[in-house]
């Protein structure tokens, strides 16, 4: 655990790269694919940019953004019906979310949607939610058409994309849209901003001002 | 499609390119991480996951030369010189480097290197021709262990590392363990038969040490059975040999490169180059075993070696000698070599250091090569913070692998033993670390004979108290070399029959009755040099004072490996397998007085001292002695500061001493009174942060710290939190799960817990939704057992290391039935649920908020906090477990919430904390300094007058007035003035607030802070040597009330 403090804490001797943190929440039914998804992403970037973590249900990777880094601690949450009521605990305070389900099988297309709704209503205000239509290489059997999800994504103002966990495709770019869209706030000051969204809880900037923002 | 996309997620080395867009390519720059070639700027059209080709790809090879010379193991004279004269460093280089780039060596030796990947040249051994004029600069060994990430990459599954070896000529090998299971190595044999082969071998462990399945060689840890195994093949068809992209870096820089690339190296271009090359010139070349390197394997069946007599040292122990000789000079991965002197070390049980990760993750600098390679907490310095951080990090969410590391394999770090001891050259590292482990170890055993027969009362404090053992380490490192041979040579014995043991409780056993024996030795035989007086009866108080300005050096300061460091957490009663934790064992609170003068005497003790040296070893002992003193000043000094503040937070004289006991005082004095459990706790933390915020700010602390070694801000608060931990939450914690029982008791919870706990044991996996294997009843029997110690630990940052484990051992026996499948919450939680209702709910709650609201809110949590979060849902769901639905009611608003409210206490404890306190205490005396001191709690806000008000009540004295003793003289305060910039404006630690009688001439203080009135008993009451003293001191009650606690 100490690790875990320190190693956020190491960052203070990066010059130059703000780093901002960010809580992602996977949504979405059993067996949409989310923890490939992530795993996927995860597992594709450079190793030494990853950190190890016990299991697959909590990752940790950052992505570089010009000269941001954007760490993405991914929370997943269990997808079965009995569970939902767990969730609010894993996304409340989250500053962004990935709703996912599988374009084969419109019934998590629809619970997709509940959950965008049920995040719309309880989550933090301004948190970015996007939505992936994964298994996007099995377009054979596609039965929610992208049309469909496009359009309501852009109604709920989601980002979208169709992604393959398979074959990686709009992976990396689905996270990557995501971190563009994390507020700037955060980016300038992320001490501060993530102060007040109150969930900088694994911020390491939050307690090492002089660390991070010192030198901008 | 679950399972696919799971697969892929993991076969990225296979599946080459993620198609990434640019920024996504750019690895972010990680802090204390030096990559050698900045990432390429925009590469999108590059593989994601490979890092730019080295500076300078390998040079294409000449055919292997013979190895750079060194006289042959074999062949070794005994070498007495302390000059580490080239090391038989067993070298797996394959082409000598004639580019001698700067080496993480400070002093590269000659080594002698076998032939790994050129199988075809050596020289029979031993005879090794010098045949590259210019030493490589890295061994072989460094090659293995820098390209750890290569040939064991994480999470790798069989099947892909089977695809993977296919690929690749005869020899090339994988070592994959899936979620710490069994962990295999994959061989790829010749192609005889055509169709490319490749050969599954277990690794398997006994005790300690591991070897292949059918052979009976056993090693310390993976590298040393791999590098074993590139030289000799035993019961191997074909010698592994390292990629020859790897066997030809000439330079680390290259190994780096190569290494940051993991599994993906296999399918890089730097491999595919190289492997064309290396097929090349080394066609059918394969099969032949290379030179063999010395290797000194145990047998498993068979005793150890264990000629004592230095005349008669084998070659072996040469080796080990010269080994560790270098490994002085290079701080680095000889050491790992040194331990491959199996027979003469201790048996493997001993050790507690963990193996080197697997994955090292750079091997940039000279010094972290030596940190991957040694037990963190003896050599962990704070001069290298960087370092520890960077390490930290590595190690984080790594709980878990530790404890497979642990479990797979016994220390690499270990320093051979007896005959070295005697016949070697001063080796500085060596009697640290084996001391330590030596010692630590006879702590644990002696541990449990001291308090089963009730003996040796005076040495029983030290010994139960956390952390003690570290006093041990460095005692031993400064006074008790002596010991060291006579331990040696102990164990050496001891071996014998140890080896034959079945289990390790046996060879506990063994050693509890050794260390029984050695107790009651007495210290006559030889005079441990310097600083070891014999067993004292505990002195008085003298030091308490003086304690805190120890000078550095003072070798014996125990050290705090248990709290904070991982390693220590690792170092420390971490054997998986073993119902002891640190704080069960260590932590039991025993007399404080005692303790106290234990640990300021540290040199002085144990019987143990002086047995059984020989005279042979005096001499020896002596260089060691100087050197040890040395090296422990070096590294002990963070543990010594942790040490120094505990000692500090128990030191009544001491304005901070006496802050913590008032705030002790007055948190059992109020732990009745709060309404909830998030209150109490809250109301704890924020005691503890204060304290801390005191602390960081006063000249107590800076009095404390050694001008030599600076800390990071941060370093220091994780020192100040963890001495805090020990000194404020240990004593507390029985009191605290209490007073949470009591309030949970008040709202039902628990027992609707028990209730529910029975339903969700009556249902079936699928009505969990469990997917997965669930853990079996030894890993249940693993995660209890975790639990426990949970349960018992006090510090919440170590609490959450043991959920983090228990979570790991909960993963891994979900991948029993799908190894290599990366379990994401969906399979998680179920099983989570699943082994919740088969543990001790009511105290898991407990546990649950106490780590949460006691955790030191600068930490950042990540993965601990995602655990510790699913673990509080996964009780909140039981609670509400709805058996109808076999699904949760919906939880209630302040449920959901609680997290999120979580996080926002904690952010705003640490946005308290950033700003110095927001609520400050101060203590006021009355009517005198050092009389009825009381800690009042002020906002910035509160005026002198509002403070006088407090004091009032407190104090139940109306008509007094307060004012500020500093400078030697009283002076008035203002009544508007505010308390916080009164006190702001004081010396931090040289000023006293004084609650007095309006006419009251005070008497001058000694010292800024509170002192209890008189009268204490003389011997019990010492001034600090700096302070012209007066006032008696510290009744012996308040020391009392204190050990009470």
């Amino acid at each position: 655990m100490s690790s875990r403090g320190s190693g956020g804490r190491s960052n203070g001797t990066l010059p130059q790269t703000k780093i901002c943190q960010f809580k992602l929440v996977l949504l979405g039914d059993m067996a949409v694919g989310k923890s490939s998804l992530v795993l996927r992403f995860v597992k594709g970037q450079f190793d030494e940019f990853q950190e190890t973590t016990i299991g697959a249900a909590f990752l940790a990777q950052s992505v570089c953004l010009d000269d941001t880094t954007v760490k993405f601690e991914i929370w997943d949450t269990a997808g079965q019906e009995r569970y939902h009521s767990l969730a609010p605990m894993y996304y409340r305070g989250a500053q962004a979310a990935i709703v996912v389900f599988d374009i084969t099988k419109p019934e998590t297309f629809e619970r997709a949607k509940a959950w965008v709704k049920e995040l719309q209503r309880q989550a933090s205000p301004n948190i970015v939610i996007a939505l992936a239509g994964n298994k996007a290489d099995l377009a054979e059997k596609r039965l929610v058409e992208y049309e469909e999800a496009q359009t309501y994504a852009e109604d709920t103002g989601l980002l979208f994309m169709e992604t393959s966990a398979k074959t990686a495709m709009n992976v990396n770019e689905l996270f990557l849209a995501i971190a563009k869209k994390m507020p700037k706030t955060d980016t300038q000051n992320p001490t501060h901003a993530a102060r007040h969204r109150g969930v900088n809880l694994q911020d390491p900037d939050a307690h090492s001002t002089r660390a991070c923002c010192g030198g901008n | 499609m679950m399972e696919v996309s799971q697969d892929t997620g993991h076969t990225s080395p296979l599946t080459a390119a993620l198609p990434s867009t640019s920024p996504l390519s750019h690895p972010p720059s990680r802090p204390c991480r030096p990559r050698p070639p900045p990432p390429p700027t925009a590469k999108s059209s590059q593989l994601p996951s490979r890092p730019p080709l080295p500076p300078s790809t390998p040079p294409s090879l000449p055919p292997p030369l013979p190895p750079v010379l060194a006289p042959p193991p074999s062949s070794l004279p005994l070498p007495l010189s302390p000059t580490p004269v080239s090391p038989p460093l067993i070298s797996l280089q394959a082409t000598p480097s004639s580019d001698p780039t700067p080496s993480i060596s400070p002093a590269p030796s000659p080594i002698s290197t076998v032939s790994l990947s050129s199988p075809n040249s050596p020289p029979p051994p031993p005879v090794i021709p010098p045949s590259s004029p210019a030493p490589p600069s890295m061994s072989s060994i460094d090659r293995l262990v820098g390209s750890t990430s290569v040939w064991q990459p994480r999470e790798l599954s069989q099947e892909q590392a089977t695809s993977i070896i296919e690929k690749e000529p005869a020899g090339a090998f994988l070592v994959h363990s899936v979620e710490d299971k069994a962990t295999m190595i994959s061989v790829r044999l010749p192609d005889e038969q055509g169709a490319p082969h490749v050969h599954n071998v277990t690794v398997k462990q006994h005790k300690t040490f591991i070897h292949l399945e059918g052979s009976s060689l056993v090693f310390d840890d993976i590298v040393k059975l791999i590098s074993f195994y590139c030289a000799s093949r035993d019961i191997l068809a074909i010698p592994l040999r390292l990629p020859q992209a790897i066997t030809t870096a000439t330079k680390r820089e290259d190994l780096e490169v190569i290494s940051s690339l993991g599994a993906d190296f296999w399918t890089s271009d730097l491999n595919q180059q190289a492997k064309n090359k290396d097929l090349v010139l080394h066609q059918n070349d394969t099969i032949q075993p290379s030179l063999y390197i010395y290797i000194n394997p145990v047998t498993v069946e068979d005793k150890p070696d264990k000629d004592l007599n230095p005349s008669t040292l084998s070659k072996h122990d040469v080796i080990t000698n010269q080994n560790i000789t270098s490994s002085l000079q290079n701080g680095e991965a000889s050491q790992k070599v040194s331990t491959q002197v199996k027979p003469q070390t201790k048996s493997g049980q001993e050790i507690k250091y963990k193996r080197p990760p697997p994955r090292p993750p750079s091997l940039s600098t000279g010094s972290g090569m030596g940190l991957l390679f040694c037990p963190a907490p003896s050599l962990q310095t704070s001069s290298s913070a960087t370092q520890d951080t960077e390490k930290k990090e590595e190690g984080r969410g790594g709980v878990g692998d530790r404890e497979e590391r642990k479990s797979t394999s016994p220390l690499p770090c270990r320093p051979p033993v007896p005959p070295q001891s005697r016949a070697a050259p001063p080796l500085r590292p060596a009697p640290v670390r084996r001391t330590s482990h030596r010692k630590s170890n006879d702590r644990e055993a002696g541990e449990g004979t001291a308090r089963e027969k009730g003996q040796n009362p005076a040495k029983k404090p030290e010994r139960e108290e956390g952390g003690e053992r570290e006093v041990d380490k460095n005692r031993s490192k400064a006074g008790q070399l002596g010991e060291d041979a006579a331990e040696a040579e102990d164990s050496s014995q001891q071996q014998e029959d140890e080896v034959n043991k079945d289990d390790k409780e046996d060879e506990k056993e063994e050693k509890e009755v050794k260390a029984e024996e050695d107790k009651q030795k007495p210290s006559t035989q030889c005079p441990p040099p310097a600083k070891r007086p014999s067993r004292p009866v505990p002195p008085p108080r003298v030091n308490l004072n003086l304690g805190i300005k120890m000078p550095p050096p003072s070798p014996a300061r125990r050290p705090d490996v248990s709290l904070y460091s991982p390693q220590g957490g690792a170092a420390l009663g971490t054997d998986p397998d073993s119902c002891s934790t640190s704080s069960t064992e260590e932590e039991v609170e025993p007399n404080q007085e005692q303790e106290q003068n234990h640990n300021r005497l540290s040199e002085s003790r144990s019987p143990k001292a002086a047995v059984r040296r020989k005279p042979t070893t005096v001499m020896l002992d002596r260089a060691r002695y100087r050197l040890s003193t040395v090296i422990t000043g070096l590294i002990s000094h963070e543990r010594r500061l942790t040490q120094r503040i505990v000692e500090l937070a128990r030191d009544p004289l001491s304005y901070f001493g006496n802050l913590v006991k008032e705030h002790r005082a007055f948190t059992l004095e109020t732990l009745p009174n709060h309404a909830s459990s998030t209150e109490l706790l809250q109301e704890i933390r924020q005691m503890m942060t204060q304290l801390k915020s005191y602390l960081l700010q006063s000249t107590e602390l800076q009095a404390m710290l050694e001008p030599q070694h600076q800390y990071t801000q941060d370093k220091l608060e994780s020192i100040v939190e963890a001495a805090l931990c020990k000194s404020v939450l240990k004593p507390l914690r029985e009191h605290i799960y209490q007073s949470l029982e009591k309030l949970h008791a008040g709202d039902n919870s628990l027992k609707q817990l028990a209730q529910n706990q029975s339903a969700v044991l009556g249902s079936t996996t699928t009505a969990l939704g469990v997917t997965t294997a669930v853990p079996e009843a030894s890993a249940m029997e693993k995660i209890s057992i975790k639990l426990n110690n949970l349960h018992q630990e006090y510090s919440p940052q170590k609490k959450i290391e043991l959920l983090l484990k228990t979570c790991k051992i909960i993963y891994d026996s979900m991948s029993v039935s799908g190894p290599g499948r990366a379990h994401g919450a969906d399979d998680f939680l179920p099983v989570m649920m699943y082994v919740l209702a088969r543990s001790n709910l009511s105290a898991l709650q407990l546990d649950v908020e106490y780590m949460m609201e006691l955790m030191d809110p600068s930490l950042t949590l990540g993965e601990g906090s995602y655990y510790l979060t699913t673990t509080y849902g996964a009780l909140e769901h039981i609670k509400t477990f709805d058996q109808q639905r076999s699904a949760t009611r919906q939880l209630s608003r302040e449920v959901q919430d609680s997290i999120h409210r979580w996080e926002r206490r904690r952010t705003l404890n640490q946005e308290r904390m950033a700003q110095g306190s927001v609520r400050d205490f101060l203590t006021v005396c009355c009517p005198e300094i050092g009389t009825n001191p009381k800690t009042l709690g002020v906002l910035p806000t509160t005026t002198i007058q509002q403070l006088a008000e407090q004091c009032a009540t407190r104090f139940e004295q109306e008509s007094f007035i307060l004012s500020v003793y500093k400078d030697g003289v009283h002076q008035p305060t203002a009544p508007t003035e505010l308390a916080l910039s009164v006190k702001n404006s004081c010396q931090p630690g040289a000023y006293c607030f004084v609650y007095h009688p309006i006419s009251q001439s005070v008497t001058p203080a000694i010292r800024s802070c509170p002192k209890d009135p008189p009268p204490a008993p003389p011997e019990e009451c010492f001034l600090p040597a700096d302070v012209t003293a007066v006032s008696p001191v510290e009744p012996e009650e308040e020391e009392e009330s204190l050990i009470s606690l």
